[in-house]
This record gives structure tokens, sequence and C-alpha cells, in this order.
């Protein structure tokens, strides 16, 4: 049995030399940071939780090619991102809750049932918008944006030089506010 | 105005990445230009917009299962897969071994080689041949020989012999020997006591010089590393097949009770 406090790279390495019960403690250790990284990819929770499972038994069959010193979460991202982004791909419709839901759920939590069917409405169009980005933009967004990794960290993980984060990163911005504005004006 | 300022250059500020001279032309730069001013700020909102995606609270089901049901797959998928392989493997397994067994076998001394292991299979009729071992204080022994080397031909490779003009049989064949009635046999004007009924074998290189000597009837005899020291290096058979070692089965009767 396996306690929290083992590193990853010690679990890890274990996990390499067949010990599968070393790997619990990883899924332990990253499941919900991953759930959030998948839930705002496709925006629905069981799907979420789908693809966060599918990743970490992607992570473990592929476990053999994980560079050791690396950091392991940002390894499982990319999988869980590139899983999301052929998840999206096939469903295409991304799973949105109907707005008639949207509604009932908001009214329930919140006050003004207007206003935040609005933000709500703000928070699926960025969804959407991101989903149209290609996996490379996708991942380097979601990387930098929802999991605030430094450029020097992005580039570890992407194995890709700085400077290519740096402008990768701002050609995806322009994409998604590109992307983003147009679906505005659909909507106006 | 014309702007130009690259977009990664504001991405970079944005992220706050840049270098200090990067940093401070940049700020020079905004106070001047609102194009840029207006972009930077719609990168901002477009990133809180991308952070404050709501995020549902995840299922009871996946707080508490999640870890049971990737356990429970990646280990079943290490089981299906080599059940789900194994009608295909067991036939492969069987047909390598054989290819192993074909490829190592001697045709000619009906020998099956595996490793240094050597397996035999007795074809031969026991001929008995003088092995004379030159360094063992003149002591002379027999081998009682299975092989095709004829009645007279030495199988020691001796000096001056050409390996080429031996039969290659000889450098082939297993010698097989009894030890028999005394166990003392004098080497060098020492008394080596030889195990009773064992049968002693010794490994000899592809030059026919002793490397290993052991004892016992076992597939896996005891090494011998007395009787080893005395035979090391010494020319025990013609020069075998080239980087092949070969093992054999040798006996040290003196010849004087052979001649008896």
């Amino acid at each position: 049995m396996y306690n929290n406090t083992e590193t990853d790279e010690v679990l890890i390495e274990r996990v390499k030399k067949g010990d599968a019960e070393a790997y619990n403690p990883l899924v332990e250790r990253y499941k919900l940071p991953l759930y959030t990284v998948m839930y705002r990819m496709v925006r629905h929770r069981d799907d979420a939780e789908d693809l966060v499972e599918e990743a970490f038994i992607k992570g473990f069959r592929a476990i053999q090619t994980f560079e050791t010193g690396r950091p392991f979460f940002a390894w499982l991202c990319k999988i869980a991102v590139n899983n999301a982004i052929n998840f999206l791909k096939k469903e295409r419709r991304g799973k949105m809750q109907p707005i008639e839901q949207v509604e009932h759920t908001l009214t329930a939590k919140h006050g003004d049932p207007v206003e935040m069917t609005e933000q709500k409405l703000l928070q699926e169009r960025i969804a959407a918008s991101m989903a149209q980005l290609d996996d490379d933009d996708r991942t380097i967004l979601i990387l930098r944006i929802d999991k605030e990794f430094s450029y020097d960290e992005i580039a570890n993980i992407l194995k890709i030089p700085r400077g290519t984060v740096m402008s990768r990163l701002a050609r995806a911005r322009q994409k998604l506010r590109k992307i983003f504005k147009s679906m505005e004006e659909e909507n106006q | 105005m014309k702007c130009d300022i690259p977009h990664e250059l504001l991405s970079g500020y944005l992220d706050g990445e840049l270098t200090n001279e990067q940093k401070k032309r940049i700020e020079e730069h905004l106070k001047k230009c609102t194009r840029c001013q207006e972009e930077l700020k719609e990168l901002r909102q477009l990133d809180g917009y991308v952070r404050a995606v709501e995020v549902e609270e995840p299922s009871r089901e996946f707080v508490f299962g999640l870890n049971r049901r990737v356990m429970k797959a990646v280990t079943r998928r290490r089981t299906s897969l080599f059940f789900r392989f194994s009608p295909v493997l067991a036939p492969v397994a069987v047909a390598v071994l054989v290819l192993i067994i074909l490829v190592n076998i001697d045709r000619q001394a009906g020998v099956v080689h595996i490793g240094h292991r050597v397996l035999y299979a007795e074809r031969f009729e026991h001929k008995d041949v003088e092995l004379e071992i030159p360094s063992i204080g003149g002591a002379r022994y027999y081998a009682m020989e299975k092989g095709v080397v004829s009645r007279g031909e030495e199988a020691v490779a001796m000096p001056g012999v050409s390996p080429a003009a031996r039969a290659p049989e000889a450098a082939k064949k297993m010698a097989e020997v009894d030890v028999r009635d005394e166990a003392v046999s004098e080497m060098a004007g020492e008394f080596i006591e030889l195990p009773e009924d064992k049968i002693i074998r010794a490994i000899v290189d592809s030059t026919g010089k002793v490397v290993k000597v052991a004892t016992g009837n076992s597939i896996v005899p005891e090494r011998d590393t007395v009787l080893e020291n005395r035979l090391q290096g010494q020319q025990l058979t013609a020069p075998t097949v080239a980087g092949r070692r070969t093992q054999l089965y040798v006996d040290f009767t003196q010849k004087q009770e052979k001649d008896n």
C-alpha cells in the first residue's frame, strides 16, 4: 500500500517496474486538478469524468514513455487534453447543456436568472471557441491560462523552445479572440 | 500611427514573461498606441473568461470510485492481454523451441548443443581411444569414446600435427568414460583422488583445451576445481568446430589397468 507522501518520480518508477499499485496515489493526487481541466474543455460533468478516467488509463499504458524528471501532471494533462480534443471532434456538439437546464440550475443557485444566464452563455461561447482551436493552440492555452504553467515549464512539457511557446501562445490567443468575436457577432 | 509591436510581446507582457527591456518597450508603446491598449484589454478579458468558466462539482462516484475503476482497468488489461494472446503465443513458443533444437543439432555427431550443455544420441558404437595428457606426470589415461574416430587414431591434438589433418568428426566426438577401480591417480608426482563411480566431464574450447572440469552423474554436475586446476589448459582433443565449446565425458583410467 502506498501513502500520499511518495514523490511522483518514485511512484512512476515503481509503476514502470511493474508495480501497478503505485499508480493509485497518482490517480488520487491528480484526479481533481485533471477534472478541472477536462471540465473546462468539454463543459459536461459526466464527459469530463469519463475523460479523466480514460486519461489515467492511457497514462498508465504509456507510462514507459514518460521521461523521469519531467512534471507528471503536465504529461498527464497533455494526454487528457488531446483525448478531450478528439472527443469534442467526434461529439461536435460538446454536449452543451440546453438553455432551459442552464436557467434552471442558475435560478436554483443564484439570484438574477437573466444576468446569470448571460454569464453562462458567455462561458459557453468561450468553451465553444476553445473547442474550435487546433490541438496545439488549445493545449498551450490550457497549460498557460488554466493551469498557469510558466513559459519555461510549457517549453519543457511540450519539448519546444521557449521562444516558440511565446509565439504559439500569442497566435493561439489571437485565434481565440477572433473566434470569440465572430461568435459574439453571430449572437447579436 | 504605425504599430510595430508583435502580438507575442503583448501576450508575453500579459503573462509577465518579458525581459525588463521588452517590458519597458511595451509599456512605452502602450502609452501611445490605443490599438494595442484595446488588444491587451481584450486578451486580458479572454484569459479571465477562460479562467472563470465554472467547474461543476464532480460526482460522488467520481471522487470515491475513480481510483478503484482505474486500478481495475489497468490490472485487468494486463491479465486479459495474456489470455487473449495465449492461443497464439503457445504454438509460437513451441515452434521457436523446435527451431532452436533444429538449428543447434549437429547432424554428423547426432549431438544437440544448447549453450554449453550437450545432449547426445547414442548412434555410434563405443570405441576405445587412448587419450594422453602430457603434463600429468607421465601417467597415461584412456577414454572410451563414443564417436566416429577409428581405433588407433589419436583424439589428442599433438604438437606439430595440423588440425586440418584430423577427421572433423574427431573434433565433435563425445568421449564417455567410466571411472574404474582405483580412485587414485598419480598426477605429476602427487596423488589426486578421483571421484568413485562418477562421470568426469570436461568442457574443452574450440582449440581442444580444457577450460572446465566437473564430476557427477546428474544433469548438472558439480564443478571440480582441483581437477580443473590440474587439467585446465591441457590439450584434450583436437580442435573442435570454431568458436564452439564441447563437453566431453572423460575416463582417466590408467593405461596399465586398461592393458590388464
